[in-house]
């Protein structure tokens, strides 16, 4: 749906009763579902914060990051929205957040090198 | 390896090993999801994250993971705050509200929720947001709900919208937390603010009434400088919901509003607004009028996401203010030629929205031009050759989709978009029904030449699309007398295929340059000119023409006019053949019109279509003619569909019976002119005196009245001497048209002219011979129909001198009183509208029934609802007779000569115009019963 898209086409499309709403960054598609009434500049302005606190987070992610790391990543994404509602909007604020609790979890089962995994991105799974 | 775990397997090993196993994946993660089940039964915890965390993963590539369910709340449950951890991210990935563990989780929340550790009471919030049942919800809304007075905004927030989750699951919570829910509005942190406004957002939408109380805060948050965009967003939002319910708060609004969409820098926000102002500002011009303007701006703008945005907004407002459409006409054009196919459909349901009468001509040739481009794209596999600067997207996209497909919706929407103005508009008042766009004869020719013609000619549209413009074509030339020359001139243009370009637009180009007075001289004088071009076409010389050829010239040579399309256009050809200015090229298009793919009713349109060209024809014509047309005929004798086959034979015995040179004997049964009716006139011509309509016509004594017409038949068959051409012709008029009209009208006819004991029996048994219900009663109902239809000829020869052929005068009289109740000829009232369309088939089917039906008794398309329609006829043939004959006593004619002439004229009608739409006589009856039976 998203895939076949052009750069210079929207990045709105339209589902059923739903809209995709998706961002490209290089080769990685941020992908989210949302409302018809929803904001779509919002939308796409909330993916791509996203991006950048996942950037900040992992220190200019990669894809690689996202596929070893995916608990993390859903773990930050689960400090942006809760429900698929946007909890916070301080980048700074989430960043916090999201490192306090990987201190609370120290002694985490932290394993060596990434590995790889197809280049979409999960958040499509997690906003309603 | 870490953490004393040994030869356990790591999440990074598995998703290497996975990535190694490409060929036998599903193997390869089979034997894994074992292993991992193993790792899951065993006690040491360590173990066990692992496992579970494994298994997260697999879940997310999309592998049931069920099974473990158990072992992710025990991981869940773990002290360690890194198990619980992946423990909650494995349960809110995988956990169903049908998982049945989930009962066993509550108790994990409750504790994770009131022991005050700040990660474990985020974690367990996270998760429950994912997982809430209403179950669950009833459970935890207490301690959720103490969670907002947290000292932690981190905390407040979480929970806050945890709750909104609690509430749409499970809604008794509302009323419990709404004190503590306002509180939050005005809370001391900014974020836990933003979280509100969001709840609150959302569940106004649900029920916007319950949160008018709230607008005021609300309002104070919106005008409070120091509130941010995203949470500005939300409530703009949140007033967009309101201010339908509550106009007072809309006036309010207009200042804060209108002030933010003048000093914001953030689209979404301005969007936002306007969007707000399309919902519930629409009655203050002068957001209204910023509204348009930014949304103007949008369009404008390169970025597609704003361009597309701008178009969804644009299409509320100008529901609501179409004269804004005016400044953004062009830029909404301009947005036609989109890459993207969502903008351009947005942009078309735009364009319909400021289309009037004024503009239509404009905006329909440019959505033609539009049509026409996009349907070259279309049809041409190569995007790339076609249209070099397409190259780069027909590249990306092909491997995914081909562009046709993408591109239908599109074309499609096109068309009907220019096919609206020609729709007739019913409404219950006769006066306001009619064409809304086009009012005069120019517009109407304009319409049928330009859109018409033009998109008949467009390759690749739906056949739903090209039915449309065929019963357009159908419709608009029996509704508009003024537009049948030109029909009949886009008909034939478009019957020639191969040259149709050419021809329509020599047409076009010509009729948009001359007013609407004039135009039919022009006509005249174009005519010499197409003629020979059809006649170029027919011979085959595909001479290359001059004019420069655009994209759709090219696919046009290969398709050919689509069969539903060939027969509205040879209708309309045939249906007003008298109005052709060569009819000997005119039926040569018909004749050579490929019949390749067209279905039976097709293809007899295609032939009575000639048929009626050549009956209308003058002397020197009609001999040029006959032999074109008989071997026509004669070719299509042995078709492969029966119906045609029929058709054939009738015209072939027809054609015999013309003796060549000897003028045209077919034209003498057009001479009347039949004009359509109004359906409620009929029923104002009161019963003639003395008529009683339920008195048998005829006493035939005991046996039925088809017994005793075979019985007559067979004695008179032996001597019958097959007659001279002439006969033979007579024969063919009678057969048909006795059998296809029951001959009722005879009734009366055969006491004063003597035709003595076969007249007598025909009417009735031919009237049952009509009717299904009797098909199978006779013995002779298996006789071929052609076998019946010479005998009656054979029979009827006896008495050829009882025929004359002059067309009464005095049917064309009745017809034009007739006419006079109907307000004018041209409008047709809603339900002849719909029996225009509708009668089409079964007009061709009384036909086919009254010569066929009889033999085979398995005609499939005699089902019960024709059955019906035919009896119905039958009932109002004896009243149509009454009016008739009644008409004729007033009229100090003899009553003979009325059945006569009303006899003929149903011949005539039955022979060569037995399609419904031109047939007075079919019309009339089945309206008449309509309404009588009402």
């Amino acid at each position: 749906m998203v895939l076949p898209r052009t750069s210079k086409m929207c990045n709105v499309v339209d589902r059923a009763d739903e809209k995709v709403v998706y961002k490209r960054y290089a080769s990685l598609y941020f992908v989210a579902c949302t409302d018809r009434d929803d904001n779509e500049l919002l939308t796409m302005e909330l993916l791509h914060m996203f991006v950048e606190v996942l950037d900040s987070y992992f220190g200019n992610v990669c894809e690689l990051d996202l596929i070893f790391n995916f608990t993390r990543s859903y773990w930050v994404l689960d400090e942006i929205f809760i429900s698929g509602e946007l909890q916070e909007c301080s980048k700074a604020a989430i960043l916090a957040a999201a490192q306090a609790s990987d201190a609370a979890a120290e002694p985490v089962p932290e394993f060596g090198p990434r590995s790889m995994q197809p280049p979409q991105s999960k958040s499509s799974a997690r906003r309603r | 390896m870490f953490n004393g775990i040994l030869f356990q397997q790591s999440l990074q090993d598995l998703v290497k090993g996975i990535r190694a196993h490409r060929r036998d994946e599903e193997e390869y993660i089979r034997s894994k999801v074992a292993e991992i089940a193993e790792e899951c039964r065993g006690a040491d915890m360590a173990k066990k994250t692992t496992a579970v965390l494994k298994l997260t993963h697999l879940q997310m590539m999309g592998h049931s993971v069920g099974f473990a369910s158990f072992h992710i709340v025990e991981v869940m449950s773990s002290p360690v705050f890194a198990s619980k951890r992946i423990g909650y991210l494995a349960a809110a990935q995988s956990f169903s509200p049908t998982t049945d563990v989930l009962l066993l989780t509550t108790n994990q929340f409750k504790k994770d929720l009131t022991n005050g550790k700040l990660q474990d009471c985020s974690q367990a919030l996270t998760c429950l947001a994912k997982l809430v049942t209403e179950d669950l919800g009833r459970d935890l809304e207490h301690d959720v709900s103490l969670l907002l007075n947290s000292p932690r905004p981190y905390i407040r927030k979480k929970a806050l919208l945890v709750l909104f989750r609690l509430i749409m699951v499970h809604p008794d919570t509302l009323p419990v937390v709404s004190q503590r829910f306002k509180d939050r509005l005005v809370d001391s942190d900014p974020g836990v603010v933003c979280a509100a406004v969001t709840v609150t957002c959302e569940l106004a939408r649900a029920s916007p009434k319950s949160f008018l109380s709230l607008a005021p805060l609300l309002y104070q948050l919106l005008t409070n400088k120091e509130s941010n965009n995203w949470m500005l967003i939300k409530i703009v939002k949140l007033m967009g919901v309101l201010t339908p319910l509550e106009p007072r708060l809309g006036k309010k609004l207009v200042e804060p509003l209108t002030t933010l969409m003048r000093t914001t820098r953030a689209k979404s926000l301005l969007y936002e607004c306007c969007s707000t102002v399309t919902s519930g500002l629409m009655a203050h011009p002068e957001a209204v009028e910023l509204c348009a303007q930014r949304l103007g701006e949008f369009m404008d703008e390169s970025d597609q996401n704003l361009k597309y945005l701008g178009l969804l907004s644009m299409k509320k407002l100008i529901q609501a203010h179409p004269h804004l459409a005016l400044e953004h006409r062009d830029n909404i054009l301009d947005c036609l030629d989109d890459e993207d196919i969502g903008i351009r459909m947005r942009a078309l349901e735009l364009v319909s929205e400021f289309i009037t009468k004024r503009t239509l001509r404009d905006i329909s040739r440019i959505l033609l031009k539009k049509l026409r481009k996009a349907s070259a794209e279309g049809f041409s596999t190569d995007a790339v050759i076609l249209n070099g600067q397409r190259e780069t997207f027909s590249d990306s996209t092909s491997a995914y989709m081909p562009v046709t497909d993408q591109e239908a919706p599109y074309r499609q929407s096109l068309a009907r978009q220019l096919l609206k103005a020609g729709e007739y508009k019913r409404s219950a008042q006769t006066a306001k029904s009619g064409y809304d766009m086009l009012l005069t004869g120019d517009d109407f020719a304009w319409y049928t030449t330009a859109i018409l013609g033009g998109l008949a000619e467009i390759p690749l549209l739906s056949n739903e699309i090209r039915n449309k413009i065929g019963d357009q074509l159908l419709e608009l030339t029996s509704r508009v007398e003024a537009l049948r020359p030109i029909s009949v001139k886009v008909a034939l243009s478009l019957l020639s295929a191969r040259r149709k370009m050419s021809a329509v637009r020599a047409i076009v180009d010509q009729k948009e340059t001359v007013s609407a007075e004039d135009m039919l001289g022009v006509e005249e004088n174009g005519e010499p000119k197409n003629a020979t071009e059809s006649d170029t076409q027919i011979n085959g010389i595909s001479k290359n023409p001059d004019q420069p050829i655009g994209a759709c010239s090219q696919s046009s040579d290969e398709a050919l006019l689509p069969p539903t399309l060939a027969a509205s256009n040879a209708w309309v050809v045939g249906e007003y053949s008298e109005l052709i200015e060569d009819p000997v090229a005119a039926a040569e298009i018909l004749i050579s019109f490929p019949r390749k793919g067209l279905d039976s009713a097709d293809q007899v349109r295609i032939l009575t279509a000639a048929m009626k060209v050549y009956a209308s024809c003058h002397e020197d014509d009609a001999s040029r003619l006959h032999n074109v047309i008989r071997r026509f005929v004669d070719s299509l004798v042995d078709n492969q569909f029966a119906e045609v086959q029929e058709r054939a034979w009738i015209f072939k015995t027809l054609l015999t019976a013309c003796v060549e040179g000897s003028g045209n004997p077919l034209a003498a049964l057009f001479e009347g002119k039949l004009i359509p009716v109004d359906y409620r006139a009929q029923s104002k011509i009161p019963v003639g005196g003395g008529l009683d309509l339920n008195q048998p016509l005829l006493d035939t004594g005991s046996d039925s009245l088809f017994t005793h017409l075979l019985k007559t038949i067979e004695t008179k068959v032996d001597d019958g001497d097959g007659g001279d051409d002439d006969n033979l012709f007579r024969e063919a008029v009678f057969a048909n048209s006795t059998l296809s009209f029951s001959g009722v009208q005879m009734g009366s006819s055969n006491s004063a002219s003597g035709h003595g004991p076969l007249l007598a029996g025909l009417p009735e048994a031919v009237d049952r011979g009509n009717n299904p219900y009797y098909l199978g009663a006779t013995s002779r109902s298996n006789t071929d129909a052609k076998t019946q239809q010479d005998q009656l000829s054979m029979t009827e020869s006896k008495s050829p001198q009882q025929f004359k052929y002059d067309i009464p005068q005095l049917s064309t009289e009745a017809a034009a009183v007739l006419a006079e109740e109907s307000p004018s000829g041209l409008k047709l009232s809603d339900d002849e509208r719909e029996l225009l369309q509708s009668e089409v088939k079964p007009a061709d089917e009384r036909l086919e029934a009254a010569f066929k039906g009889a033999f085979d008794g398995t005609n499939s398309k005699e089902t019960g609802k024709d059955g019906k329609r035919k009896k119905k006829k039958k009932k109002k043939s004896k009243k149509d007779r009454d009016s008739a004959s009644h008409k004729g006593r007033d009229g100090k004619e003899p009553a003979v000569e009325v059945s006569l002439i009303d006899f003929e004229d149903a011949s005539a009608t039955s022979s060569s115009r037995e399609e419904a739409p031109s047939s007075f006589v079919c019309r009339a009856i089945s309206l008449e019963v309509l309404t009588w039976l009402d």
